[in-house]
């Protein structure tokens, strides 16, 4: 694999969706070249920043029991 | 496929296998609905609808995928045009187009310091910049963490528009992100 086809291939990478042999050529790639590593790292790094920055909207406390009570009292 | 529950039934399974989502479910709405009261009448009605279907629902499924779907549609019927947020224009159809035709995509990259150098709500206000249907992918993919295929049955689409949705949008997010550091006089 190129560098070109690593870069095709981050995102599925990232986001886990490649077959077992795809991780392997990229693999082999990123062993020699710094690059590329450089590129992965920093797609890890964004998507997980996405992750702990959105996950953050709790609700208010009586949420769950104001949804349980109109739902199950709810004429259904 | 139907079932026929009992109320005492359905009770339990609402109380066992849909409430435990709320908090995801919440954040989720928040997201499509910046307004916190409009959120929350947003998940109220999600969850209303869920009960209302739950026969249709396997037990033991995948009952976040199950009730983010209805939360997305309920979105979309009924705030979406309500929505006092500005509203963008979506060009859903013309993205869907170039998507499909875009064969290599190219890739937008940043230094890693931009992001461990990023404030407050950046990724917040980059993410509501974003048009519906991109914020849906990202939220979907990169905060409940649903692999491309249960992605594409939520939001109705194949699996190769989920890959090129999901490149653009986060393209879309570190154009954002790349501007806000470049206003603060960061190297990108």
């Amino acid at each position: 694999m190129n560098c070109n086809e690593v870069a095709m291939n981050m995102q599925l990478l990232v986001d886990d969706e490649l077959t077992e042999d795809k991780i392997q050529e990229i693999r082999q790639h990123l062993d020699s070249c710094t690059g590329c590593v450089e590129k992965l790292k920093a797609e890890k790094m964004f998507k997980q920043i996405l992750h702990d920055k959105l996950c953050k909207n709790c609700p208010p406390g009586e949420l769950v029991n104001d949804v349980r009570f109109s739902v199950l009292h709810a004429a259904y | 496929m139907k079932h026929e529950l009992s109320k005492k039934e359905k009770d339990e399974m609402f109380e066992k296998e849909f409430l435990p989502h709320i908090d995801s479910l919440y954040n989720f709405a928040t997201y499509l609905q910046n307004d916190n009261e409009i959120a929350k009448d947003l998940l109220q009605e999600t969850y209303l609808r869920a009960y209302k279907f739950i026969n249709y629902y396997e037990k033991g499924t995948n009952a976040k995928a199950w009730l983010i779907r209805i939360l997305k549609n309920t979105f979309i019927n009924e705030y979406r045009k309500k929505s006092k947020a500005p509203q963008r224009v979506d060009f859903e159809d013309t993205y869907t187009q170039v998507e499909d035709s875009e064969g290599e995509m190219q890739n937008v990259d940043l230094r890693e310091e931009v992001y461990t150098n990023l404030v407050g709500d950046e990724i917040t206000k980059a993410v509501n910049s974003l048009p519906v249907d991109y914020r849906l992918i990202i939220l979907l993919c990169d905060v409940e963490g649903f692999k491309y295929d249960e992605i594409a049955k939520i939001i109705d689409v194949p699996i190769g528009t989920v890959r090129s949705r999901l490149h653009r949008a986060r393209n879309m997010l570190k154009e954002q992100l790349k501007d806000y550091a470049i206003k603060r006089g960061y190297k990108t």
